[in-house]
């Protein structure tokens, strides 16, 4: 009977049939109710978490009050965290890992998948015995950010090689000659005459001189004719020069608006529950920062989700700590779907 | 990825390897929850409760060799909550009489799923720990948190109903 029974309950329990379609669908239901439960959980480690702020907050005060309070608080480690700045997650990483010992020789993140790539550099025994541990590490960063959304790849770095048009290798060996020879000239002609210069660059292919100058400057003629006479002076052949008018209270403000969208960015692409899968900004001709989200423009609570994030976005961007950053420059938020409509 | 380190991740709340875990067990999962309610709907609503279940606790896993056995048990323990909470359980007296009429009807066979799941709660827990997720008497009586002596006891009375049920059958 035991023998029967051992080789017969697997064969005929397992014919028991399987409704699939329902079955996934239960399991779905089981796993978003499990998400839903967790949720509430976080905000019960919210609430207790601000009560500790609070307390720390009367501790620090009255650390300034009193000496024997401050000696006290000069005990308690990793309060300096709190004050440092916000750090790209994958520069963390490959930091963490370069302090570690590790031979990475770098880390990158693809969107809209989100996979942090990182290459470990090294014979493949080196590789297979550190990959666990350069992947978990990676992990525990990931996990002390909360960061949910991302997953990690480890790979072996591979050397390739380039292959050289010969043809292209003396162009270029050329074109760098005649680039040592006239920027160093321009440079210092133009300064000389007090020219207002952001940038000079020398485009390769098609080969173009570009400037870039404040749109206030207005000497551009007289600037084209300098550089000319240079180029000549030099047994160069003359070549398209390019100026281009910088508005500079425009790129004042994009500089400041790439900060912002780095600020905003972290938390929106690093954790799952915000469903953005990229994110964007532009200064023109207002600012504006944009979201894509994952949920199609179809999706019945899409709409509302979007709605949702602006408001988180939003109220992030007027906090006290973003003032400095936004100076009340007017913006808004667009979202975007899935299939790349404003939900908004 | 191994079921160890998929186990792993998902500890640490990720979930789309809970997810690849889940897919592994769900059938088993199902059809062991058929055997307790011998329906469809009823089924799925106990493994919808387990995966609920496993979810949120899956952090108190200890040993992540265990996570079928240990998914199994919640399952189990959720299938005796619905049938006390459901009344369904059929008493081993009304069965008895069924049986007999039955057995009449289908005078040949009474195939080993059904004799299964007529059989007493702890008495089908047991088999289908045993023979279905091919656990040890120890491995049993820790998870019903009983001493293996009771284990070797059901399963005995177990394997004699059992015999009974299908004698009609060449065993």
């Amino acid at each position: 009977m035991n023998d029967y029974l051992s080789n017969n309950v697997k064969k005929e329990v397992d014919k028991i049939k399987i409704p699939e379609d329902k079955l996934d669908q239960t399991i779905e239901i089981g796993i978003k109710r499990g998400k839903k439960n967790q949720r509430s959980l976080g905000k019960k480690v919210f609430y207790f978490s601000s009560a500790a702020i609070l307390f720390f907050g009367l501790l620090i005060g009255s650390a300034f009050v009193s000496p024997a309070m401050a000696k006290v608080v000069s005990k308690i480690p990793y309060l300096g965290q709190i004050f440092e700045s916000k750090n790209d997650i994958v520069k963390v990483i490959s930091e963490e890992l370069r302090a570690k010992g590790y031979n990475s020789t770098g880390a990158g993140v693809s969107f809209p998948e989100k996979v942090i790539y990182i290459t470990i550099q090294g014979s493949e025994k080196y590789f297979d015995t550190v990959k666990g541990d350069v992947e978990n590490i990676a992990k525990d960063i990931l996990q002390s950010k909360n960061y949910d959304a991302y997953s990690i790849k480890v790979t072996r770095y591979k050397e390739r090689k380039i292959e050289v048009d010969e043809k292209e290798e003396k162009q270029s060996i050329e074109f760098a000659r005649e680039y040592d020879i006239f920027y160093p000239a321009i440079t210092k002609e133009l300064k000389k005459r007090d020219y207002n210069v952001l940038s000079l660059s020398l485009n390769y292919n098609p080969k173009t001189i570009e400037i870039e100058i404040p749109n206030t400057e207005t000497r551009i003629d007289e600037m084209k004719k300098v550089v000319n006479q240079i180029l000549k002076a030099n047994n160069i052949d003359s070549i398209p020069l390019k100026i281009k008018k910088i508005d500079m209270k425009k790129r004042e403000q994009d500089i400041r608006w790439r900060e912002i969208l780095d600020v905003v960015s972290e938390d929106l692409l690093g954790k799952k529950d915000y469903k953005v899968r990229m994110v964007g900004y532009s200064v023109h001709p207002e600012p504006e920062i944009q979201a894509f989200i994952t949920l199609p423009s179809s999706d019945e609570s899409a709409k509302d989700f979007a709605q949702q994030l602006e408001k988180v976005i939003d109220d992030f961007l007027k906090s006290e700590q973003m003032k400095s950053s936004i100076k009340n420059d007017p913006y808004h938020i667009t979202i975007y779907s899935k299939d790349d409509k404003i939900i908004n | 990825m191994s079921a160890e380190k998929k186990i792993k991740k998902a500890r640490r709340g990720n979930e789309k390897a809970f997810q690849e875990l889940i897919q592994d067990e769900k059938n088993k999962l199902f059809r062991m929850a058929y055997l307790y309610v011998k329906n469809e709907d009823d089924a799925l609503d106990i493994v919808q409760d387990t995966i609920y279940k496993a979810y949120i606790s899956i952090k108190q896993l200890k040993d992540p060799h265990f996570f079928s056995t240990w998914i199994s048990r919640i399952l189990i323990n959720t299938a005796l909550d619905f049938i006390k909470k459901n009344n369904r359980m059929i008493p081993f007296s009304d069965v008895n009489g069924f049986r007999g009429d039955s057995n009449l009807r289908i005078e040949e066979k009474l195939d080993l799923v059904e004799a299964i799941e007529r059989l007493e709660v702890q008495y089908k827990t047991v088999i289908i720990f045993r023979y279905y997720k091919d656990l040890s008497i120890k491995q049993i009586a820790e998870i019903l948190e009983c001493p293996e002596g009771t284990v070797k006891t059901r399963l005995h009375r177990a394997i004699n109903q059992l015999k009974s049920d299908l004698k009609e059958e060449c065993i």
